[in-house]
């Protein structure tokens, strides 16, 4: 009955992984001491795992087994030693189980001396066809230039047999005589053999010897093209007959004469490339590649289906046949120093001894078998780095035992030692206690984990056994390099076949753009430039790269670029993405003056949601920020494409480079696009929703929208503001002001809340008007606000602004001027007493109409308040402040005061010299000033309420309105939650910061001119003290003014000394912590009013 | 289409079916009067996909006398049991998506789709979407997009969609579903498994439509996916859905080791916004068999986990319940260890799968404490995160798998 093969690949054997194994040395299955079918079977698992998926068993037909099984006596039968045909027909039904296929011996080229047929042959009468079975002579002169192969043993290719009275002629041992292929019956006979096995399923024949099938006087009686038409013949049987099997041709010739045994693809679909094998030997000893890249230069190419196959070493000696004289001499001297190891032409020694059982060499040359072109065979044993026995006979020191344990007799058999067909590998460094299946299994590092993770990535990647060759030439020589290619897949591989650390520099131009993957470890390395690619190897290390295409086309400059083609699909949902996301937006987010995260390191960038911007080339974006602590941040990061140029685009804003059917262009930040600007504005103007991937965007207007804008013919063309800050600012026109928030949180924005609130409930007519809001909603969730759209006030600059001016102008006139006898008084009175007096004629002389400013402001901050607090809904309606209230904030207070002198003490060692002492000073206060942060939880009187402040007040939040101001920038901190910021507080914190900001004018303006001249600080510093002291107080006179009787402010002075007391210490210590982190040089200001302070309250 | 009124009487599975355009199997169907009816909804929605199109319905042999009387089909049988909703590892001797593949080659189908839903539920539109790219505009595989709560299919969440995702490299979420259309392409490649392993297991049809560089696309429903039974095991389901998960994607090895990013496939249809978001969900429960696991799994963990994972998990073990979040990065390693464990075979595979329920109850709870008051559609927004999180630490998948040691951080 004929069987299937196991595969339906026709050319599966392109991508095996053989292991050649004898059935006598795997296992013993019955305890007789020799190897067999049925031990085979129970050790299919292990093969199997190991990753092979081709098994190829060495003979084990009828034999005398005087040359290892090589001389079959009987082709069509299992040796008894071995097992049954049953227990042959079990294994292999069991490996094809296991997807594993089969490889047999077919010997043709000879017989053993006790075969039927030569026993036949021998006695039958000359010229008959039994005696033409083989091949002989009357002398032993014919085929004179034949060459011996086993010279150890044979002195000539022709032995006298007495019975036949006649020379029998065999190119091996004497009593392996040849059979004669000129006999047609000899080709039926072993037609009927090898049809016999793949009827059976047998999915591969080694051809053993076939060069040898044909003698012709006067040749060398090798490769003969008789032997070609023989093997065409066989083929042809295979062809018509049995379907996915392989015949592999055992030529040891020279790559060119081995070429003719691949025929057109008609004759063996492999053959063992035998030259390359001792050269790879050969170039690891020289430490020279040219052995390796020579024999491979001299490999012909052979037809599409056919392949070569590859090893390390086999059953056999080590064949120096196919190398030069010298050659064969050097290796003798590096491999085989004791004659004993030699037999033949060659070397009777494992891989593991060969490389003195050095680790890196064994995976040095494993990995250069299986990155070669060809495929792989590898010798059972040499999984696990098994040693030899040169000191058995012939080729049998390769051929010991398998080593399963460390138990008697290496686990193979249970039968008594003596009984083993050969002894085990005993020595202590290859015997087997040492080195052994079990060890090894239970090792991670082991050899044989280190093979099977091998043949798992090499099986990965059909290049390896289908791929084209290409050798590269580096100066180095110690380096070998190729390239393996199939399929659109591109691998160069890299070894160091010197003991020592080799540097090289491979030619990779014609790889330029593709980025180099490390195979084992999945490592990127550097994308390949035209410039020639460095790389280290360690001693016998070896590269594997996948040659991948970058992510995206070629860098242009410093920027990624993205196809657009299919619009902004391509960008944020196709190719596009990924650039975005791995590459572009992390480089463009930090360099942002809006990005607040830049502390931490970006883990991820994803785009969260988008939509196109209608009628124009940009689109809004919501990306998510994943940082190394692991928090999400949303930032609004709308983006536009140009194809024209732009010369006034800042590098800054430059996200990608684009390139599509209009050409290339770039991707970039859209505040920086004209049509964009305008469209949000009329999303906002018509109301218009914007449905995006997941949620919707929504342009609403206020109210005050119409006044605010006028004329609606009136084009207003976008400004974007000069000064970028956590938000974006653009201006249309003189009208309309439009805040883009960066950083997206969901939840009622505070600033859009509490402007909006002012103008549309509150009247309070010293903000910019609210005019109308973008919003971002996913149903159910919080809204998110994007933009606030305000009207435009005529200003002349914001407050800090010109507090500066008006510094600048003070110290001009007071650089001349005597310091005043009243500032003792000034700087030794509480700022509310201060407050409650008029100003100071000193104050009023020198400062002039800035107090009065200042006393506005105070007007403005008081009306700002009783504003906020005159609100009734959930969100803005006031509460007192209770007791229990006071003694959180003193708490809270306490704590952020204790975390700034820690933080202070800590940073002591590397304060300026100039403040050194300030800062001791204020650190030997510690506990008195945490003693006036403690009182807010003493006040008995009412407190105040509280109620929502703008939260971070400073000259900086305000805008100079000619002589007036208007209150900006309600946000809060941007670095903190949104719940936080919209908390109600006592609305003396507001006063507390600007009191803190009239300081820092003050200083501000000091240290200007203290630059130019630094010996002037004891002339300036008590008019800085006079300015801050007396602007303070004239702020803070108008608020209390203003605010009299108001509930939300203390009702009596000892509650608003300690409370104002309590904010301004609070906001003093804030502003140290940030110039401990950020201006060393500015630690003076807030320490000298800390000092200032703490002097007051003695 | 035809519109005589097919009457059936029972039918040889091994006759030559009747030949049909599209072939429809009503594997959600049971009785003769839900088949009836199902019929009749098909044929309904297959109105206007081309006058001359035949429509088969296919079912099992036992069909009985089955009058169809909406619109008329042929009843071509079939020798299949209904598709399990979780596909079993094993071979299944009558597989229903292999059954209605040869039903349809012999057929000669264009369309061919298997329908789970129940007649309950099934509207016209649920055949019209599943056939109409594919009649119309040659789409080889059309996969389902159910109407989704926030607490729907959280399996395919948490692992099933991202982890495909991150390998194949196709945002398809719906391939836990049981409503899928075919085109005679597929039927014929998948028809040729024979007696391939791989290929008689339906649901992971879709790895191998994509590697065949098939045109995939998804279709809104507008019904919901039918809600798992009650009593369903979680240990059970692993096995059977991460089981089969996890030995294809080693058989896919060569293929998913090589995409590297993925890509949105066209949807037919848009999906109608969610319904109010889910309640609370009381996460305790969930957050103390993860504390236990952690006690009494350490041991099997410690062989699948690297150390710095394990670190993670036990700094979670300590964080006050409301606080509790599983990191998406973290979650996307340590479902791609329990995938190289199960190729590895380090423990035994159930047993394997049985210890990841505890991580996986983790990362439910985490879920839900983040999307609680959430509508589906913020709900998918967390889960693109999430996918997002898979796609970015493949390489670590690629890494280990191709070199397992054990000596990682």
């Amino acid at each position: 009955m004929k069987r299937p093969g196991s595969m339906s690949d026709p050319l599966w054997y392109k991508d095996a992984i053989i292991y050649e194994t004898h059935v006598k040395a795997f296992f013993d299955g019955n305890d007789d001491g020799m190897g067999d079918f049925p031990g085979l079977l129970q050790k299919l698992d292990y093969i199997q795992d190991l990753g092979v998926t081709c098994i190829w068993l060495l003979p084990f037909f009828p034999s005398p087994l005087r040359d290892d099984g090589y001389d079959i006596s009987d082709y069509l039968n299992v040796h008894p030693d071995y097992g049954t045909m049953e227990d042959f027909e079990a294994f292999l039904a069991a490996a094809h189980d296991r997807g594993l296929q089969v490889m047999i011996e077919l010997v043709i080229n000879h017989t053993s001396d006790q075969h039927p047929w030569f026993q036949r042959a021998r006695h039958a009468p000359p010229g008959s066809p039994e005696r033409n079975f083989y091949v002989w002579s009357d002398t032993d002169q014919l085929y004179r230039d034949a060459r011996i192969i086993f010279t150890d043993t044979e002195q000539s290719n022709w032995t006298w047999d007495p019975v036949a009275k006649a020379y029998y002629w065999h190119r091996f041992f004497s009593h392996q005589p040849d059979l004669n292929w000129d006999n047609p019956e000899v080709f039926e006979e072993i037609v009927r053999v090898m049809r016999f096995w793949l009827d059976k399923g047998v999915d591969a024949l080694r051809l053993d010897a076939i060069p040898y099938l044909i003698e012709r006087d006067g040749t060398s009686c090798e490769n003969l093209p008789e032997t070609h038409a023989i093997i065409r013949r066989l083929r042809a049987v295979i062809d018509e007959h049995y379907e996915g099997r392989m015949i592999l041709a055992e030529a040891n010739q020279w790559p060119t004469d081995v070429r003719p045994y691949f025929g057109d693809g008609d004759e063996c679909h492999m053959a063992f490339h035998f030259p390359v094998m001792p050269r790879i030997f050969m170039a690891l000893r020289l430490e020279d590649r040219l052995p390796i890249t020579d024999i491979m230069g001299q490999t012909p190419p052979i037809p599409d289906t056919c392949q070569w196959a590859l090893f390390l070493r086999n059953h056999d000696e080590l064949t120096l046949e196919m190398v030069t004289s010298d050659e064969r001499d050097y290796m003798y001297m590096a491999y085989s120093a004791d004659p004993k190891m030699r037999i033949n032409v060659g070397i009777r020694r494992r891989l593991a001894p060969l490389m003195d059982n050095n680790r890196r060499r064994i995976e040095l040359l494993n990995s250069l078998l299986f990155s070669f072109p060809g495929t792989p065979i590898i010798y059972y044993g040499d999984e696990i780095g098994m040693g030899d026995n040169i000191y058995l006979g012939d080729r049998n020191g390769v051929r010991t035992p398998m080593q399963w344990n460390a138990d008697r007799n290496g686990g193979f058999s249970r039968a008594t030692p003596q009984r083993l067909y050969s002894p085990p590998i005993m020595d202590p460094v290859y015997g087997y206690e040492a080195v052994n299946v079990e060890a090894q299994q239970s090792d991670p590092s082991s050899l044989l984990h280190w093979m099977r993770n091998m043949i798992a990535l090499r099986k990965l990647f059909k290049v390896f056994g289908r791929g084209t060759f290409e050798a590269l030439h580096p100066a180095n020589r110690k380096v070998l390099a190729y390239i393996r290619r199939y399929d659109g897949e591109t691998v160069l591989c890299v070894a160091n076949l010197s003991r020592f650390a080799q540097p090289v520099e491979l030619d990779l131009s014609a790889f330029e753009g593709l980025r180099p993957i490390e195979m084992l470890g999945y490592v990127e390395f550097p994308t390949i430039t035209r410039r020639p690619y460095p790389l280290t190897l360690g001693p016998y290390g070896f590269l594997w790269f996948e040659l991948q295409p970058a992510p995206e086309a070629v860098d242009l400059g410093d920027h990624d670029q993205i196809p657009v083609d299919g619009g902004w699909v391509d960008v944020f949902e196709g190719v596009g993405r990924e650039v975005l996301e791995r590459r572009a937006l992390p480089r463009f987010l930090p360099a942002q003056r809006w990005f607040a995260s830049k502390s931490h390191g970006i883990e991820r960038v994803t785009i969260r949601d988008w939509a196109a911007l209608e009628g124009t080339r940009a689109a809004l974006v919501l990306v998510d920020v994943q940082l190394d602590d692991s928090s999400v941040h949303t930032y609004f990061v709308p983006l536009a494409i140009s194809f024209a140029p732009l010369p006034e685009l800042p590098p800054s804003a430059i996200v990608a480079q684009v390139a599509g059917a209009d050409g290339h262009g770039l991707l970039f930040d859209a505040v920086h696009d004209d049509p964009a600007c305008a469209a949000l504005l009329t999303l906002i103007e018509q109301d218009r929703d914007l449905p995006t991937r997941h949620g919707i965007i929504r342009g609403r207007a206020g109210a005050g929208f119409d006044d605010a804008r006028g004329p609606r013919a009136t084009i207003l063309p976008p400004v974007r503001g000069a000064v970028e800050q956590s938000n974006t600012s653009l201006r249309f026109g003189d009208r309309l002001f439009l805040k883009l928030f960066r950083r997206s949180q969901a939840g009622p924005n505070p600033d859009c809340e509490v402007v909006r609130y002012l103008t549309e409930e509150a009247a309070f007519a010293h903000v910019p008007p609210y005019a109308g809001a973008i919003e971002y909603e996913v149903e159910g969730h919080e809204s998110t606000t994007l933009a606030m759209l305000q009207g435009l006030v005529a200003n002349q600059g914001d407050g800090w602004t010109w507090a500066l001016e008006e510094v600048d102008r003070y110290y001009e006139a007071a650089a001349l001027a005597e310091v005043p006898e009243s500032l003792a008084t000034l700087t030794s009175t509480p700022l509310l007493d201060l407050a409650a007096a008029p100003d100071a004629d000193e104050a009023r002389e020198y400062l002039g109409l800035a107090l009065d400013s200042a006393a506005t402001l105070g007007r403005r901050t008081g009306e700002l308040h009783i504003a906020l607090a005159a609100g009734t809904d959930a969100a803005f309606r006031p509460v007192p402040l209770s007791g229990g209230e006071l003694t959180a904030l003193a708490d809270a207070l306490r704590t952020h005061a204790v975390q700034t002198f820690d933080r202070l003490r800590a940073g002591l060692s590397s304060l300026p010299d100039e403040v050194v002492e300030s800062a001791a000073l204020v650190l030997g206060r510690r506990r008195a000033l945490l003693a006036r942060l403690d009182a807010v939880s003493t006040i008995t009187e009412p407190a105040g309420w509280r109620t929502r402040i703008h939260g971070d007040y400073h000259l900086g939040q305000v805008l100079r309105a000619k002589a007036d101001f208007v209150v900006l920038d309600f946000e809060g901190e941007p670095s903190r939650p949104l719940p936080e910021r919209r908390r109600r507080h006592s609305p003396l914190k507001d006063v507390a910061g600007m009191i803190r900001s009239f300081s820092y004018a003050a200083w501000s303006g000091a240290f200007t001119r203290l630059a130019r001249r630094p010996e002037d600080l004891s002339r300036v510093e008590p008019w800085a003290l006079l300015w801050e002291r007396a602007t303070a107080a004239a702020f803070l006179r108008a608020y209390r003014e203003t605010t009299d009787g108001q509930p939300f402010v203390p009702a009596g002075d000892q509650a608003w000394r300690i409370l104002l007391d309590a904010y301004v210490l609070d906001k003093v210590l804030y502003e140290l912590a940030y110039e401990l982190d950020n201006r060393p040089g500015w630690i003076r200001v807030p320490l000298t009013g800390i000092l200032a302070f703490d002097r007051l309250a003695r | 289409m035809t519109g005589e009124a097919a009457v059936a009487t029972p039918v040889d599975p091994a006759a030559e079916p009747p030949r049909c355009d599209i072939l429809v199997q009503l594997a959600g169907c049971r009785t003769a009067d839900e088949i009836r009816e199902g019929t009749r909804r098909v044929v309904d929605g297959l109105r206007g996909l081309g006058d001359d199109l035949t429509i088969g319905i296919a079912c099992g042999s036992d069909c009985g006398a089955l009058s169809v009387d909406a619109g008329g089909a042929a009843i071509v049988p079939v020798d299949a049991a209904p598709p399990e909703r979780f596909p079993i590892v094993g071979a299944v001797p009558t597989d229903a998506y292999r059954a209605l593949f040869d039903a349809g080659r012999r057929s000669g189908a264009r369309a061919m789709a298997l329908i789970g839903t129940e007649v309950d539920q099934l509207t016209p539109g649920v055949a019209r979407a599943l056939l109409q790219p594919i009649i119309a505009d040659d789409f080889d595989v059309v996969v389902p997009v159910y109407d989704r709560q926030v607490y729907d299919g959280l399996l395919n969440a948490a692992i099933v969609y991202p982890l495909t995702r991150a390998l194949y490299g196709r945002r398809i979420p719906g391939q836990l579903g049981v409503d899928f259309g075919f085109s005679a392409r597929v039927a014929e490649r998948l028809s040729q498994g024979g007696q391939n392993p791989r290929l008689r297991r339906p649901v992971w049809i879709l790895p191998q439509a994509i590697a065949d560089d098939m045109r995939i696309c998804q279709a809104v429903l507008g019904v919901r996916l039918p809600a798992p039974p009650d009593s369903i095991d979680l240990a059970t389901v692993f096995a059977q859905v991460l089981g089969s998960l996890f030995v294809d994607m080693e058989q896919r090895a060569p293929f998913w080791q090589r995409v590297q990013r993925s890509q949105a496939v066209p949807t037919f249809g848009t999906a109608a916004p969610g319904r109010a978001p889910a309640g609370p969900v009381d996460v305790r429960p969930m957050i103390e068999s993860f504390v236990n696991a952690f006690r009494n799994l350490q041991r099997v963990w410690t062989i699948l986990l690297p150390p710095a994972t394990l670190v993670a998990l036990k700094r979670l073990t300590l964080v006050e319940p409301e606080r509790f979040r599983l990191p998406d990065d973290l979650w996307a390693r340590i479902v791609y260890d329990f995938a190289l464990g199960h190729r590895l075979r380090v423990i035994n595979r159930d047993h394997l799968l049985g210890a990841l329920v505890p991580l996986y109850l983790a990362w439910v709870a985490s879920y839900a404490l983040e999307v609680q008051g959430a509508t589906p559609a913020a709900a998918d927004v967390r889960i693109e995160r999430l996918c997002a999180a898979f796609e970015a630490e493949k390489p670590y998948l690629v890494r280990r798998w191709r070199w397992p040691d054990r000596f990682n951080p």
